[in-house]
Formats: structure tokens, sequence, C-alpha cells
């Protein structure tokens, strides 16, 4: 390190939302110790997308920052998200809801998909079982069955945000507990002897930072780039090669959409804000380029987070996944100096399994599509061609470490995209027909019984308040 | 088709004739009488209770008419130094807070001298020293949550328990000795059993659950065997029953012996003993001599010598045939992971059971799943060996400096360097399991998560002694666990 380098112990390096999410966690985590966060939000990030759809697990590092849920759906303008609507995908006007659930319950012994599949296409939409993708298909949602007996069964739910704001709401939640602000444009990275290591980051006004970890949250690895075997191997999902992003968006709230053509997937993101629209082609069409692709994401005293870690395509939560499970991991092996090699080797390896899990989700998606540019089966990972194997085989779901899907999720997905189990399980083969065919209509009449029960997403969130503009409120 | 009717034969007999009890599936088993089980395997893992409990078996009467005890873990003496002993246990250590596992906190305060043992925050370990019991609660708010236990049990009862059990549902059992196992001409697949008096027997699918002789699997099938033993070097056993003499604890004794480990294993009429060696560094007759003078109470047989190798098949299940039991692999039996390991096959089976027609899809899953369960264990018991500061005789000198698989190497430096225990989706010994070797055998973090100095010194000295009160104020209002046999399971109710 060079004289007159300020120099910090965890420094954060973007202005991107996984950065201010990073420093938000790594400083309420750190802030009664010794180790003090800071971040240099820089460079300004041009391309925040219109809109950020959370997974699920969110839920969970939100309750870790002490958010309150009103007050985020309010200041970001956001909605509960359900799932989404897979349109178009099969070439003909068929759709289906995957959404967070799983079904109310099975008709015997084993998972209810068997039964489903006994019942020969008498069972109805496998979605007709889950009560989460009743309530997105029809712009439903509460916490909980309303006036239900007993604990009622919580719904599982992710958010849909207008993403400027929640960056806004998170850079707020930041510096309230402690992130360090370091001003300033970076000019330039430099790197120590041999490469692997940074050295300093010179900034447009001539001073220089240095930190022992950095975290590349950048969203185009602008510090990774610069070290050696941090290269970026780009990977595509499927042939999709530009990509648009906009405003508007149709559909019920809590509910994206992802609509297939020959050419081009087309999401949207309802919220009760503007909302968002993305489209992706599988041709120039005059919009910009879409990378997919990830890197090694620790390399040296440097960690890449989110987008300067691993792009995905911009549909489901993919991009708050990555950020999620880069952020999750890191919290929990932020080493002293002695241990830098140990904690960055099993932090790749965790990542690796875990950017796998993702990308096959994805892949899955592309593969079980009937359209002109569904990825060959045989290009998915060998875990996602078990899989599939699998599943078609008999039903069976395969998961592995680092799942970000249930098993419950791995076979609507599947199923919705018409991938049938060829056998089922002999117990429920063992049911007669005609018996399973009646307790599964039961189950689907009870399962919309519920669902009736929910108010619509609108006035639940009217109802909570979260709709009033509330610009200038802070962190609770 | 079972062949063999030990625990790995009954105990998939009495599973598929439940789970498949209404499917038309028929079962038969053909064991040897001649033959015999290898009579040994009284130390189960937590696992053993939810087999039972799907069958629908009563905890209770199943207890008295095996025999069996409670137990809570297992102690290992003598393993890292003379000396040392500690409990590797069922259940968790302390509470994890904010995301940080409890061991983090303990280490904080034990580097800066002011805890000593991580143990007197586990209930189970306190149990045990207390040998006392108590049966686990269902709310998660409730100390009496943080453990869960097995059982110690006389194997050749349980054996005749599960017979009795399956052959009321309809298995049906031959008794023969298979002299030969016809192959298609086509296909080289199972067709049929020939037995000594000249019978044969058949069926779609075969288990082989004919111990580590491997009669289909191997001698038929010739499927080959993977051979770990440069890892896990014990290849012999003697085993002697001898009478209870004192105090019936609640847990499992593994005491390190000159050149391996002596089981002790408490049942409610007699403890089970056994050494477990290496042929390289001492001779049957020392090991003998070794065993019988290490006896608290009189021993009930000689014991014969046992001979094993550690490795697993190279395939489970090759064509018509599945292996289940010693004829599939065996990893000694240091944390009694063989009847689990009979579990899981099992359970996969039965899931993967071929109804109309055998596929390699059915096959490839089940050899995957069962690897995998075997390497996850495969590395925890060389935990044992390696992390050990023992030079004191050739066979301790040889497994401290043996080389080990890469993926152990990983996690001993992982866990050494930063307090982070790797952790599966699917591994059978969960985190708790290898913080108590790692601390246990003198694998110290050099340093916690650094999160764990979020909680002021006062705040924290004062959780880690609410926490110890709580859990020692737990064990003072148990019974003794011979109490809670006398009054759970007496031998009268067999
Ligand atoms: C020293 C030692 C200690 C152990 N301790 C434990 C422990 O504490 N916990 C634990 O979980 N496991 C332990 N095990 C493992 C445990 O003993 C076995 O997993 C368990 O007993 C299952 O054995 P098995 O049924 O596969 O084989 P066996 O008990 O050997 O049964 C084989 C069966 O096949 C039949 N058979 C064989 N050949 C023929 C033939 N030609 N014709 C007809 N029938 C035939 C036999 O008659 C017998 O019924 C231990 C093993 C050893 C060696």
């Amino acid at each position: 390190m060079t004289q007159g380098t300020a120099s910090h112990d965890i420094l954060i390096v973007g202005d991107t939302i996984e950065a201010w999410l990073a420093a938000a966690c790594l400083a309420r985590m750190l802030r009664k110790t010794s180790r003090q966060v800071s971040i240099l939000p820089s460079p300004q990030s041009a391309g925040t997308p219109g809109v950020v759809a959370l997974p699920p697990a969110m839920a969970e590092l939100h309750a870790d920052l002490s958010f309150d849920e009103r007050n985020l759906l309010r200041f970001c303008r956001g909605s509960f998200r359900l799932g989404t609507d897979f349109k178009g995908w099969q070439g003909d006007d068929s759709s289906f809801v995957l959404s967070h659930g799983e079904p109310v319950s099975s008709p015997g012994e084993g998972a209810l998909h068997h039964y489903w599949v006994h019942a020969g296409g008498k069972g109805g939409d496998y979605s007709a079982y889950i009560v989460e993708a009743l309530l997105a298909a029809e712009g439903r949602f509460a916490h909980s069955e309303p006036g239900a007996a007993g604990e009622p069964a919580p719904i599982h739910y992710g958010y849909h945000l207008q993403a400027e704001e929640y960056r806004q709401y998170l850079k707020r939640a930041a510096l309230h507990y402690g992130a360090a602000l370091v001003a300033g444009d970076v000019d330039r990275v430099e790197t120590a002897v041999g490469g692997g290591m940074l050295d300093r980051i010179t900034l447009r006004d001539g001073q220089a930072v240095a930190a022992a970890l950095h975290v590349d949250a950048t969203g185009e690895g602008h510090l990774a780039g610069q070290l050696g075997g941090g290269g970026w191997t780009e990977r595509g999902v499927g042939p999709f090669t530009h990509f648009a992003t906009g405003s508007g968006a149709t559909g019920p709230l809590g509910l994206e959409t992802v609509i297939a053509s020959e050419t081009s997937l087309v999401v949207d993101v309802p919220t009760t804000g503007e909302g968002g629209r993305t489209v992706m082609t599988t041709g120039p069409g005059g919009i910009a380029p879409l990378r997919t692709g990830q890197r090694t994401p620790w390399t040296g005293n440097s960690v890449s987070i989110g987008a300067s870690a691993c792009r995905l395509l911009p549909f489901g939560c993919a991009s708050m996944s990555v950020a999620l499970a880069g952020i999750g991991k890191l919290a929990g092996l932020v080493p002293d100096d002695g241990a830098m090699a140990i904690a960055s080797q099993e932090y790749n390896r965790g990542m690796g399994m875990a950017l796998a899990r993702l990308r096959d989700e994805q892949e899955m998606h592309l593969a079980l599509a009937a359209q002109p540019w569904a990825l060959p089966a045989e290009r998915m990972s060998p875990e996602n061609q078990r899989r599939l194997e699998q599943f078609r085989s008999r039903g069976r779901v395969v998961t592995f470490d680092d799942e970000a899907l249930t098993a419950a999720e791995w076979a609507a997905l599947m199923i919705g995209h018409g991938a049938l189990p060829e056998r089922i399980d002999p117990l429920a083969q063992a049911l007669p027909q005609a018996d399973a065919v009646s307790r599964l209509a039961a189950l689907r009449e009870f399962a919309a019984g519920k669902a009736a029960r929910y108010p619509m997403q609108k006035d639940y969130l009217a109802a909570a308040g979260v709709l009033a503009p509330a610009l200038g409120e802070g962190v609770a | 088709m079972i062949v063999g009717g030990g625990t790995a034969g009954w105990m998939t007999a009495a599973g598929l004739s439940h789970v498949f009890r209404n499917s038309g599936i028929s079962i038969e088993l053909v064991e040897s009488d001649q033959i015999g089980t290898i009579g040994v395997g009284e130390a189960t893992l937590p696992h053993l209770r939810f087999f039972n409990e799907r069958l629908g078996i009563d905890e209770a009467e199943f207890m008295a008419r095996t025999s069996a005890t409670f137990k809570l873990g297992i102690e290992f003496r003598d393993w890292a130094r003379i000396g040392d002993a500690y409990v590797h246990p069922f259940g968790d250590y302390g509470r994890d807070l904010r995301k940080v596992a409890f061991h983090h906190y303990w280490l904080r305060a034990h580097q800066a001298g002011r805890e000593g043992r991580i143990d007197s925050f586990s209930l189970p370990v306190m149990m045990c020293e207390a040998a006392r019991f108590g049966m686990p609660s269902a709310d998660p708010r409730s100390v009496m949550s943080s453990f869960s236990y097995a059982y110690q049990l006389d194997a050749s009862r349980y054996a005749a328990f599960l017979r009795e059990y399956a052959e009321a549902r309809g298995v049906i059992r031959t008794e023969g000795k298979v002299v030969d196992c016809a192959l298609t001409a086509e296909g080289g697949l199972v067709d049929f059993l020939r037995l000594e008096d000249g019978r044969t027997v058949t069926g779609d699918l075969y288990i082989d659950c004919s111990g580590f002789r491997g009669l289909v699997i191997e001698q038929a099938l010739k499927t080959g065997f993977e051979d770990w033993t440069e890892f896990l070097p014990c290849d012999r056993a003697i085993a002697v029953p001898s009478r209870m003499t004192v105090e019936n604890v609640p847990y499992t004794r593994a005491t390190a012996r000159e050149a391996g480990w002596q089981w002790r294993i408490p049942l409610q009429h007699r403890v089970g003993n056994g050494y477990v060696y290496c042929s390289r560094f001492t001779s049957d007759e020392r090991a003998r001599e070794v065993l019988m003078s290490n006896l608290e109470g009189e021993a009930l047989a000689d014991g014969k010598v046992i001979r094993f190798g550690a490795g697993k098949r190279k395939a489970q299940w090759v064509k018509n045939c599945v292996a289940i039991g010693l004829s599939s692999g065996f990893l000694e039996p240091l944390e009694s992971t063989s009847i689990y390991l009979i579990q899981a096959g099992i359970t996969a089976l039965a899931e993967l059971l071929p109804t109309r027609d055998m596929r390699e899809a059915d096959i490839g899953e089940f050899n995957r799943v069962m690897d995998l369960e075997y390497e996850r264990v495969r590395d925890f018991l060389i935990l044992h060996y390696h992390a050990t500061e023992r030079d004191d005789t050739p066979f301790w000198d040889y497994v401290r400096t043996m080389p080990i698989p890469d993926s152990l190497a990983y996690k001993m430096e992982l866990f050494r360097k930063t307090g982070t225990v790797v952790q599966y989706k699917d591994g059978l010994f969960l985190h708790p399991s290898w913080i108590a070797v790692y601390l246990g055998q003198r694998v110290v973090p050099e340093r916690y998560d650094p999160r764990a100095d979020g909680v002021s010194e006062v705040d924290l000295a004062r959780m880690l002694s609410e926490m110890k009160s709580m859990i020692s104020g737990a064990v003072d209002a148990l019974p003794t666990h011979e109490d809670f046999l006398r009054q759970y399971c007496p031998p009268e109710m067999a």
C-alpha cells in the first residue's frame, strides 16, 4: 500500500442495489465490532432496471435489517409478489402460474403430483391446488387466510419493487447502520505485483483508497475485471442476445408475466408505481446487448457480488437471487487477513453451487419451451439433466445442495411446461383412478374456497396505508 | 426376493412390506440358519426412531423386546490424547443468535478465558454425564427440544422382532442355503437362486442382504469393491457380551486402544463390547487379550474374530440386484452408521422400486444417492482417527500422519482458520456433530466469526450463564436413565 492512501476494512464499490444492500447488511452485522464497512458509490449506476423482483428468502434479510414491510412497500411503490405467469412458452395460447407456494395437501402418501398424473387429465390445472397460484392469478393477497380457524398457514411471497426507490431505501439503511460513505469517482484500479490482489483505487480527485477486502458491486465487474483469474465467462442462457427495459406492465398485482414468442420474451412486472417491462430478443433490433455469464466471484482481496459476479436472464427473481446468495455467503465468511485464502475458497465453492442452481432454474424453463429458441436438454447442467430425467421417469424430484427452489416448486415448474412423469409412485398407482379423481376435485374445491376468502391485493395494500405516497420517510 | 435374514434383510422386508402394503407386490426372503447372522450392530442413530415410527411400531414394546436402552450420543475416550474424553451428542450446542452459530460465541468467551468446555451448553451431553433421561419436547421454545435420541439394542432380537412384523404382513420366508445364483444367458441378469436341497427360488428384483460375502452382487455379478482401507485401516473386530455391573448409562462408549478402539454398548440385560483393530499393527491374540482385560463385568462368550475391509461396492444396484446392508459396503462401526445406511438404502429403494419396467434412470439415481451417503460418512469417520496428537503406538502414529481425502483436509482447514463447518443439504452428520468431534479432538478454530463481537461482553456472559443454568436445571429435573427404562419398557413387557 502506498503512502497517503486511506485504508478501510471492508470497502464496497458501486452504486447499485446490491452495493447498498451489501453495505446495509454488513454494516448492521458488524456495527458493534471493530470492523468498519465503507462504501464508494461509483461508478454511478447507469442501467438501474425499472423494477426488481425479490424472492421470498429476501424477507428474512429485511427482517435482519429491521425493515418495516409497510414502510418499504410504500416507499418503493411495491407489491407482494406471488409468482410468475408463463404465457406462450409451448407455442400456443397455454399458460401456467408458477408460484412460491406448495399444494394445499396430497390425496394420499407421497406428493400430490403422482395422484394428479394418475388422474390422467381429469385433475384440472396443477396450479389449482396451490393457494398462492390462485391468489396470484386473481390479484388477491393477504399474509394469511382471513378469518381462518387455528394457526393459519402463511402465504409464501416475495416483493415487486420500483428499483430506484428500493436503491434509495437501502442507501438510507446502509448509512443508518453506520456504513461510511467514501465520496469520489473511481479513476484507476491498480493491482499489486502478480496481478492477483487489488492494491489501491485512485479517485478522480487524485486521492487513493485501499481496503483489506473489496466488494465489487459495480454491476460491471470494474474491480474484478482488473484482476488476473477474475475473468468473465460468457455463458448464454438461451439465445436471447438483446434487451430493452421500460415502464408499464399489465396483469394482476403480485403476478409477473413472461410472454414467449418465436423471437422474444416480454417480462411484465406490475407494482403500485409505474411497473416495469423488459423485452429480450433473439436478434439486435436496435436495443442493448444482453450479456449473461459469470466469473469466479472471489479473487485475492476482492469479492464480486450481484451482476458483477453473475448475470442471468432478467426474469423471475434472478438478479436479486444472485445478490442475495452472494451477500448471504459473504456475511458468514468475512475473514481476517490470515484466513483470506480459505475463506475465498469456501465462498467460491458455495457460490459456484448456488449460481449453478439458479442457472438450472432458467435453463429448465428454456429447455422445456416449445419454441425455435428452446435450449437442447443436453446443454443443461448434468444435475438438471438428472432432475428432468428422474421427474420424467417416475415423478421423483431431485434436489441438490444450495437449491433456490423447493421440491414443490420444481415439480410445478416441470409440470407447468408439460414435462410429465411416465410412471408414478406405486402407492398412488394403487389408489383406484376414480378415487384419485374425486379426491383431487375435493382438494381443488378446498383450495379455491380458501383463495376466495382473500381480499384483492390492491385493497389489502390500501387498507394497510401502503398506497399513500410517503416520500421523505426514513427507515424504521 | 430378499437374500439374507440379518438386520438388513428383515429391515428391508419390514420396510417394503409396509410401504407396498396395498400394491400387489409380493416379498419373499430366503435365509439360512446354518450360516446365521453377523450378530453385532447394537448402537444406532436417531433415524431409526423414524423408521420404526413409520412402520407403526410401538416404541416401548419394541424396546422391551429388544432389551434396548436409550442412546444420547457416543463418549470418546483417549482419542486426541490419552486422558481426553468428550461426547458426540445427538443435539445442538447452545442457541444460535442472529444467524451466527453458537460455537462462535462460545469460542469468543473461551478464547478470553471466561468459558471452559462447550459441553456445558449441550443438554444431551449433560444428560449423559448425569446418566439421566427424559423424552424430548416438540415445543421449540423448550430446552428439551434441543436433542434427539437413538437406541442401543440387541441386534438378533431386533431382526426377530422385524421378522414377526414382516411375516404378519405377508412376507414369505424360505429357510435354505443358497448355493448357486444362475444368470440369464442374455443380459446376464439374475435368473434364479438354487438352494442346497435342490429347490430354486426366483423374483423380479433381488435384494442382496447376504452380508459381507455379497452372494449376488459380488459373487454372481462381480460388481467390484472400492477399497477405503487406506483411510480407514481397521479390518478386524472381536465382539464379546459381558455382564452389567454398573449403572446403565444412556450412551455408547468408544475408547481408543493401542491398535484401534473398543466399544461398550449398554443394553438392558447385558453390555455389548468389542475391539475394532488393525491387523497390520496387532495380532488377534493380543487383541483378544486387550479386550478381555478391559471388560467391566464377566465375559458371557469367547468372541470370534470378524474380518472386514472398509469400502463399498462400486455400485449398489446392478442389473436386477440391489445390495443393502453389509453386502453393499461397510465403514466400520465407530459412529454406528451401518444401520442408518441400511435405512437409507430402503428409503431410496422404496422411492425407486421399479413397478413395470426397470430403467437405467432408476439404477443410476439409486447409486448416486447411496454413493453420496457413503462418501459423506467416510470423511467424518476418518476425522476421528486423523485428528489426534497420539504417537505412542505405531497405529496411532500411522493414522495421525496418513494422507487423507482432499475433501476432509479442506473441511478441517476451513474449521481451523474460520470456525466454519462445511454444510450440505443431505449429509448424515450435521453441524453439531462436526463441532463435537473437532473440538473434542482438539481441532480448535484460530478465530471466531467477527459477527460474534456484536454482543457486548456483559450480555454475552449473561446469555451464556443463563443457557448453562437452564440446561443444568432441566437435567436435574429428569429421572435416571435406569429408572426411566424400568418404568417405560421393563423386560416384563416383552
Ligand atoms: C464389528 C462390527 C460392529 C458393528 N457395530 C455396529 C453398530 O454398532 N451399529 C450399526 O448400525 N452397525 C454396526 N455394524 C454393522 C451391522 O452389524 C450390520 O450393518 C447389520 O448387522 C446388518 O448386517 P447384514 O444383515 O447386512 O448381514 P448379516 O447379519 O451378515 O446377515 C446376512 C444374512 O444372509 C444370510 N446368508 C448369507 N449367505 C447365505 C446363503 N448362502 N444362503 C442363505 N442365506 C445366506 C445369513 O444367514 C444372514 O441371515 C457392525 C458391524 C461389525 C462388523
